[in-house]
């Protein structure tokens, strides 16, 4: 928010990938991350740190993904920031050869997804959400 | 039992006797002369001599042949003579002619007793009368002797002829009986010589030939009517039987007839049951019963494919729980791969062509393994495919489209050999146009060292008549005997399939592709996605000979049946 650059939350409990993710767009110069390893932590942060947009894996030990974006809109604070959900479960087919996909009233974000393919969706979700 | 009875055996007995008391007569009574008793002592010498020669004799003589007549004329004619030269006419040996009549009782026919007993009854007046009948002391008993020797033997006679004609009516009952059931028989009888030649023949088997009576047939010969393997096997076992005497039951097929026959042979002997002279045939029909074979050895075929093909079924459905578990473990490893090696690109200097090449190959391993991942989940899907009614005409023609650029890459000429009218079948629009994708694609891979390219597709609709996969007469088959089903057939010209490969060719991960080239799902995703449907899909293929493809599908009359079975199965 202090910059130009995107804020990004992303809450995983793969401590390697939130490593990966966090380096690889940050050397894209135009987004920040911000990682937490778990729903827990990753509440606190989406308060304290004021994400422009949240990354929420789906499968987590303390708390699944659904939870924590319960939580998330029930605190006034984070309930309208964009969340996107990154799922291993979609099928190609499912996500119209897609990177992301909106079902339901949810976004989301098939996984294994480059790099590239991720910062260009964070873009365009950004751009239809607001 | 009186045909047991062993005619040789009673005719030495008789004939023994008939010595016995002839040897104790001339050997204990004072001779009427020297030359009386040479002549007795010369008589015991011819019987027994004739006796050494009947004993020798086979059987066979023993019959309804001459040998039994001209033996007993002979008797009569030597005892008479006895009487004469020995000078016993007055004795009451004549006695003996009565044994004599017996044996000519044997003969079995009436013309010979009588033959016999004039013979010795004018034979022995002639001797009387030579004698001259004063000589004894009743002349009047004396000259009565050939009277009643003519008396007993007509009453014998009469007595042996009444027998003889109660056995003959016997045996005419029973051959007219025997005749009738030969007659009226549904099978094929007959009986055949040594050499195949017709004996007798029922009409069942010369009116099967076109002989209006059995007459026309006796004398041609198995051969005649038959090709000669079947001949040659026909005498063999006949041969057979004549050499060792036990039945025989063998089948063939008659080309002639154009039947399936089922012959028994069995012996019949002489009547003194000592070797066989021909063989009785009974020649059944049964073309039905080997139809009714071969119908079940197929239809034991096809059962072995369904079961196999619902074993492939339940591997897939077990490879359907563990999809959702294995995608997830490992896309996310997966995942950091992918992020890892862009963290890598990053780091590793841009001009470094080595990094740059892995790094390309690193992603694109992971894209197939990705993709392959994206293929199994598909197996989990236990959400509800929505099925409505969809023309498959519409279906394959936009396949066709999406397919196009690829028919002209690889020079494939597709020959669209369906009408333009719509079929309507019940199943899912997109899930249908994947599966005719998948299978184009494998036609024109298939046809990629072909020659003639060739790809052609029908559509028809048709008439359920053949068991098979979910076809058949079962409350759990998709298609009922009778029913009317939707058939999308392509096929190629390409190299083909062996029974080993297509037995496999719905297995996952199957596949006769390059390592790298494909996933090896597309058939069993097929199969899954249109039994989920209802429809069912065949291959038929042969080695250079191309392949073709056969998905039925379900009117679309039939989709709340679908939705239920959807239901039911969640």
């Amino acid at each position: 928010m202090d910059n130009d650059k995107t804020k990004i939350l992303v809450i995983d409990d793969e401590e390697d990938f939130c490593f990966f993710v966090r380096e690889n767009l940050m050397a894209l110069k135009r987004f920040e991350v911000v990682i937490a390893t778990s729903g827990r932590r990753g509440l606190e942060l989406a308060r304290t740190e004021a994400p422009d947009i949240i990354l929420l894996d789906m499968v987590m030990p303390d708390m699944s993904g659904e939870a924590v974006w319960e939580r998330l809109r029930e605190i006034p604070l984070t309930a309208h920031i964009p969340v996107v959900f990154l799922t291993a479960l979609a099928t190609r087919e499912e996500t119209g050869n897609r990177v992301y996909k909106k079902i339901g009233e949810h976004w989301f974000i098939a996984k294994p997804v480059r790099t590239r393919e991720l910062a260009n969706a964070i873009d365009q979700l950004l751009a239809e959400t607001k | 039992m009186t045909g047991e009875i062993n005619r040789k055996q009673l005719l030495i007995s008789i004939r023994l006797a008939v010595t016995l008391v002839i040897a104790s007569f001339v050997l204990f009574r004072d001779p009427a002369g020297h030359e009386a008793e040479i002549f007795g002592y010369a008589w015991i010498s011819v019987l027994v001599f004739t006796h050494f020669l009947t004993f020798w004799l086979p059987k066979r003589f023993f019959g309804q042949g001459r040998f039994l007549p001209i033996m007993v004329v002979f008797d009569t004619v030597l005892l008479a003579a006895f009487l004469g030269l020995t000078g016993a006419v007055y004795s009451d040996l004549y006695i003996l002619f009565f044994l004599i009549l017996c044996m000519a009782g044997l003969c079995g026919r009436f013309s010979i007793i009588l033959f016999c007993s004039l013979l010795f009854a004018s034979l022995y007046s002639g001797l009387l009368i030579y004698g001259g009948c004063g000589i004894v002391e009743t002349p009047f008993y004396c000259s009565l002797r050939p009277v009643m020797v003519l008396a007993v033997a007509a009453a014998y006679g009469l007595v042996r002829a009444l027998i003889i004609k109660e056995e003959k009516q016997l045996r005419l009952d029973a051959r007219e009986r025997y005749s009738r059931l030969f007659a009226a028989s549904d099978v094929m009888v007959y009986t055949s010589g040594l050499f195949g030649e017709y004996l007798s023949a029922n009409p069942k088997l010369y009116e099967a030939y076109g002989f209006t009576s059995e007459v026309a047939m006796l004398g041609f010969l198995y051969g005649d009517f038959h090709t000669p393997e079947e001949a040659g096997l026909f005498q063999k076992h006949v041969d057979k039987i004549f050499e060792n005497g036990k039945p025989v039951q063998y089948e063939f097929h008659d080309s002639r007839l154009g039947q399936w026959l089922s012959n028994t042979l069995s012996p019949i002997y002489d009547s003194d049951k000592d070797r066989v002279f021909a063989v009785a045939v009974v020649s059944k029909d049964i073309t039905e019963r080997v139809r009714k074979e071969d119908e079940l050895k197929k239809a034991y075929a096809k059962l072995r494919e369904t079961r196999d093909q619902l074993i492939q079924k339940d591997k897939m459905a077990a490879l359907g729980r563990l999809a959702s578990g294995v995608a997830h473990e490992i896309r996310n490893p997966l995942e950091i791969i992918s992020m890892g090696v862009d963290y890598l690109e990053n780091i590793l200097p841009e001009d470094h062509p080595q990094s740059v090449r892995s790094v390309k190959k690193i992603n694109q391993a992971i894209d197939r393994a990705n993709f392959i991942i994206n293929d199994v989940l598909k197996f989990s899907r236990k959400n509800h495919i929505s099925v409505e009614p969809v023309n498959i005409c519409e279906v394959v023609d936009e396949s066709l489209v999406l397919s196009g650029h690829y028919f002209k890459k690889f020079g494939v000429n597709v020959l669209r050999l369906f009408p333009s009218a719509a079929v309507s079948v019940a199943g899912n629009r997109n899930m249908l146009i994947q599966v005719v994708l998948n299978l184009l694609n494998n036609a024109v891979d298939a046809m990629a060292d072909s020659a003639v390219k060739e790809l052609g597709i029908r559509i028809y609709t048709s008439q359920v008549d053949d068991v098979g996969y979910k076809t058949g007469y079962r409350g759990a088959d998709y298609f009922k005997m009778g029913e009317q089903m939707a058939v999308v057939e392509i096929s190629d010209t390409g190299r083909g399939m062996d029974t080993n490969v297509l037995s496999k060719i719905f297995e996952p991960f199957f596949t006769t592709k390059a390592t790298g080239d494909g996933t090896g799902l597309g058939l069993s995703l097929a199969h899954m996605i249109l039994d989920r449907m209802m429809a069912t899909i065949d291959v038929s293929s042969q080695p250079d000979k191309g392949t073709t493809f056969y998905m039925r599908l379900q009117p679309a009359e039939k989709i709340h049946m679908i939705e239920e079975e959807e239901k039911n199965g969640q």
